[in-house]
């Protein structure tokens, strides 16, 4: 077992060494005269107070953009790996503290977000498998369907327009009310929580759906098995057959899966957190993206492969460790 | 040959046989309606794509998935053919809106209407007049001697008016104040003198002061003092006030008369029977000259003429009746008599031969281009607005009522929709009361009324002709979600065809091949499953962006980058499909009977990979118009002026106000992108359970 996780360790850091090449490799050939537009950009800022040789040469000497492909990365790899990512352009901050502001909002979001789907789609696609054709069925599998095929920013503008607008129960966007400032730390506490209800239920929609039907076909396939018809066979109660023998089999590939969620709680969600003004690490990014921020974007490209990774590798070893035959291959 | 023939022959009677046999058993079947055991229709034997496609059809929400993909194809492919409209036309309409009619100026600037060309008035002082009237009308003056190269006499002729003539003069003398005249320099030895210079003999006797250490000297009869001022600086300052002459001297009398003159304020001085003409100099005092002759150059007045329709009036009519605006006097220009006279209203009305052709007045009422077309009622009755204004208290705004001729929209011979004015039946104007709002602005007035105006149709509302409405550039909105449609399927098609490309020959040769080759090219798959795509595609887009790239290379680049991208699972899947199947004794049946390679792969394996694949490409499309959308939808995937379900919801949803307003538009756009993407994955679904019975026991 050992064996096993220190190969899988030492496969996915060269993966993600070759990841992180080709991150920089297409950083590496963005046009230059776009990176000095973007620089000059950031010179003019009100506010700001690098010049615009400044704001390149410290490009230059984080990035290693003056020098050659491979030499520029493997300076790029040294300071990264010390934790250096240099200052944000966008948010004109070091970046590690750029992160270090936005990634417990999405933390927070994604536990929400993780945990409310589980306890409902598990329970759901459970049901549907069992009653296979019946209508609980037909509905689950539609609603999971609908749910993976909404796009999130449709879903996120009903929502706004239904709970934010007409019927007026939360702000459409950002993440605190006007009187923030004048409230207690409970009533901070309180006001932000409210502010993350429509982004978690926006979230949770979207991925009950994928959850559900991954349930149900690995419950359908366990139903099949016949290790269930010799238990009821043997004259099981049908409750015991589903909750006991059937449902633990089921866990397996779903515990599998966690894995990618554990990496997942801090991976930020892109467009939710954009649409709804959830200072979270996705909307942090996707603002620096947009403005063509390279140092933070060039982080989050690292951060993104590298919880993808982890991601992976979780589920690997995870998966070793319920089904002992993947340990000897 | 001969086997062959028997063989044909064999073949032959097989036939023959088996067409009995069809003959006699469909006899039998029609005789007493059973089938019997031996019956060769009693079992069907149907090929797997038939079986496969049974199996399909049997399921409900694979066909509704399928009946919803045929209708959005017929809606984005088929329905735009017959639909009127592209997707890029620009609709326009005629609406009425309140726009700037005309504006009313009180006229303060005056201006110039010359009286004689053969008087030269100088440039500055036709640039200064403006001024000097304005001093004038302050002080309360009516006539003021001016001197701007050259004297000039303004004069008053009331309110509005006033002419300026040229004086013919003689400088007769110069009235020198006590003051300053100049500083003496002990070093360079030099008097620099601050107006007129007095020349080297006052210079020697200043020298002579300075070297004597004398506090004041003598020159010419007048009495200077010096005194140190700084420094090797010593000024010098006539003590006595002086009168010099420019030819005779006119004596005492003169001067005390000029002095009494000066003291009185007054500017001109008679004596002798001669007028002489006082003007400032720049030595402080005056100078006098001796007038000769006055010419009448120019007339300046503030007042427009509002001529009555047809009427033209000629600058020199203009100038005339400038001159006798206030003194009632006919004149006579080219032959006709004119006058301007005071009619019942108090206003100054201008008479040819007895008949009122204009009105004066200043206050100047144009039309929004600034022209004089409009007609004199209208002019009055936004005059008594401006009055109305400028009352006791003042107001910034207020609205009239005139009888207007309505406009009306009309097609004419080429079939364009053209504003026409309103006539009824009988060829009279259809006149309308029309409220005018007038507005103050700076240095004038505004007047505006609703007008029909050629106006893009922008976000109108849904219609007989634009049964969606249209949007923001005025385009409509149903045939964008039409060919919106189009490009997202077609970018699904050819995103989900790449990947499936790049997948099948990495997949295949990685399975095929396996050792090296295999684990080489698994790596990369695991490199490209890491890459995160979402945000690469955000970076080039918003690159691309920057870099202003075109639309359509935007997209091709789009679908390059997704593709590109997205291969990797596919060619997880084919690899480990062939891995099994290589293993399979059909497959080791090839092999022994010597089967080639390409074969192999392409005849054998890869149409047993084709149902995975087939079930992944379709549920991938879904997955591909999701990504595209959201793309779009932040305005990073297919720009305007192309339209995308994405941008669509986007153009319409970025304020709260329009979010509601137009939810007429991006509910069924979006209802469009989840009913895609659904009956996709309804299809792909449905393909799946079809093609592998198993899995629905």
């Amino acid at each position: 077992m050992f064996k096993f996780i220190v190969k899988r360790v030492l496969l996915s850091l060269l993966i993600l060494f070759f990841v992180m090449f080709i991150v920089y490799t297409l950083m590496y050939s963005l046009p230059t005269s776009y990176m000095e537009k973007t620089a000059r950009e950031m010179a003019s800022r009100p506010g700001n107070l690098k010049s615009y040789q400044e704001w390149l040469n410290e490009l230059n000497a984080q990035y290693g953009m003056d020098k050659g492909l491979i030499p520029g990365f493997f300076t790029w790899l040294g300071s990264a790996v010390t934790g250096n990512f240099g200052d944000s352009w966008f948010w004109t901050k070091p970046v590690t503290t750029v992160f270090s502001e936005s990634i417990w909002y999405s933390f927070a979001l994604n536990v929400i977000a993780l945990v409310i789907p589980v306890s409902v789609a598990i329970p759901l696609g459970v049901l549907a498998a069992r009653k296979q054709y019946s209508l609980t069925d037909y509905s689950v599998t539609v609603f999971a369907l609908i749910g993976i095929s909404l796009p999130s920013f449709f879903l996120a503008t009903i929502l706004k327009m239904v709970f934010g607008i007409k019927l007026g129960w939360f702000e459409t966007s950002g993440m605190q009310s006007r009187d923030y400032v004048t409230l207690d730390a409970f009533g901070k506490f309180l006001d932000v929580a409210w502010h993350f209800v429509l982004p978690a239920v926006n979230l949770c929609i979207l991925s009950i759906g994928d959850l559900m039907r991954y349930t149900r076909t690995n419950m359908l396939e366990v139903l099949n098995a016949d290790y269930i018809r010799t238990a009821r066979a043997k004259g099981l109660a049908e409750s015991r057959v589903i909750n006991y023998h059937a449902f633990r089999n089921t866990l397996i590939p779903i515990v599998t899966m966690m894995g990618g969620w554990l990496a997942g709680l801090f991976g930020g969600s892109l467009i939710t957190e954009t649409l709804f003004g959830i200072r979270g690490i996705g909307y942090v990014s996707y603002n620096s993206m947009v403005n063509g921020d390279i140092p933070f974007t060039m982080f989050y490209l690292a951060f993104s492969a590298l919880l993808t990774m982890i991601g992976t590798l979780l589920s690997d070893i995870l998966y070793a460790v319920v089904d002992p035959r993947v340990r000897i291959n | 040959m001969k086997e062959l023939h028997t063989n044909k022959r064999n073949s032959q009677e097989v036939v023959e046989h088996a067409k009995d046999n069809i003959q006699r058993s469909e006899h039998r079947a029609a005789d007493d309606g059973t089938m019997r055991l031996d019956d060769s229709q009693r079992v069907k034997v149907l090929s797997p794509g038939a079986l496969v496609f049974k199996r399909f059809v049997r399921n409900k929400l694979a066909i509704l998935g399928v009946c919803i993909l045929v209708s959005m194809f017929l809606f984005s492919f088929l329905c735009p053919v017959f639909y009127p409209y592209e997707q890029t036309r620009v609709f326009y309409k005629y609406d009425s809106v309140n726009a700037n009619y005309g504006g009313v100026t009180v006229r303060q600037d005056f201006v110039n209407y010359t009286l004689d060309e053969s008087v030269v008035v100088s440039d500055q002082a036709k640039l200064m007049l403006n001024a000097e009237i304005k001093k004038m009308q302050s002080a309360g003056e009516t006539s003021a001697t001016i001197d701007y190269d050259g004297l000039y006499v303004l004069e008053e002729l009331g309110k509005y008016a006033y002419t300026l003539s040229k004086m013919a003069y003689e400088a007769a003398a110069s009235f020198v104040p006590a003051g300053v005249v100049g500083t003496y320099d002990t070093i360079s030895k030099n008097v620099v003198f601050n107006a007129d210079d007095l020349g080297e003999e006052f210079r020697a006797a200043v020298e002579a002061a300075v070297d004597g250490k004398a506090s004041s000297f003598t020159f010419q009869g007048e009495e200077y003092s010096v005194s140190l001022a700084k420094k090797f600086t010593y000024s010098v300052a006539s003590t006595t006030s002086r009168i010099v002459y420019t030819d005779e001297n006119l004596g005492e009398e003169f001067e005390a008369l000029l002095g009494a003159a000066m003291e009185n304020g007054e500017d001109t001085v008679i004596f002798n029977e001669q007028e002489y003409v006082l003007v400032p100099n720049d030595k402080g005092g005056v100078d006098a000259s001796q007038v000769s002759g006055e010419q009448l150059a120019l007339v300046s007045s503030v007042l427009v003429f509002d001529a009555l329709e047809g009427v033209t009036i000629s600058d020199a009519v203009k100038a005339q009746a400038m001159l006798n605006a206030y003194n009632g006097k006919a004149f006579q220009v080219e032959g006709a008599s004119y006058k301007v006279s005071e009619n019942a209203e108090g206003e100054m009305i201008l008479e040819q031969d007895g008949q009122m052709i204009a009105r004066m007045t200043n206050v100047a009422v144009r039309d929004s281009q600034g022209h004089d077309t409009l007609s004199l009622e209208f002019k009055k009755a936004a005059e008594a607005a401006v009055v109305s204004m400028n009352g006791e208290k003042k107001i910034d705004q207020t609205t009239f009522n005139f009888m207007m001729q309505r406009m009306e929209v009309s097609t004419n011979e080429a079939g364009q929709m053209v504003t026409i004015k309103a006539v009824d039946e009988n060829g009279n104007p259809i006149m309308e009361d029309t409220t005018l709002l007038i507005t103050r602005k700076t240095g004038m007035y505004e007047i505006s009324c609703p007008q029909l105006r050629y106006l893009i149709d922008i976000s109108g509302a849904p219609s007989k002709d634009h049964w969606l409405g249209t949007d923001a550039n005025g385009m409509d909105n149903l045939s964008r979600m039409m060919y919106g449609g189009r490009i997202s399927l077609i970018v699904g098609f050819i995103v989900v065809l790449l990947e499936i490309i790049l997948g099948v020959i990495m997949g295949g040769i990685a399975g095929y091949f396996g050792g090296w080759v295999d684990t080489l090219i698994m790596r990369l798959v695991d490199i490209f499953r890491c890459i995160p795509s979402m945000p690469i595609l955000i970076i080039m887009a918003s690159f691309m962006e920057a870099q202003k790239v075109d639309t359509y290379v935007r997209l091709m680049y789009m679908m390059a980058i997704l593709g590109f991208l997205g291969w990797a699972g596919i060619a997880r899947l084919v690899r480990g499909q062939i891995l099994s199947l290589r293993e399979q004794e059909f497959m080791t049946a090839a092999e022994a009977t010597g089967v080639r390679v390409r074969h192999r792969i392409f005849r054998h394996l890869v149409p047993n990979v084709m149902p995975q694949l087939i079930v992944t490409a379709t549920s991938g499309l879904g997955g591909v118009i999701l990504t595209e959308s959201t793309l779009s939808y932040l305005g990073l995937g297919v720009k305007f002026p192309l339209a995308t379900w994405g941008n669509i919801i986007n153009t319409v949803t970025k304020t709260n106000e329009n979010l509601i307003r137009y939810t007429y538009i991006w509910i069924p756009v979006g209802l469009l992108i989840c009913l895609t993407v659904i009956a996709f994955n309804f299809v792909g679904d449905g393909l799946r359970d079809a093609f592998d019975p198993k899995m629905k026991r």
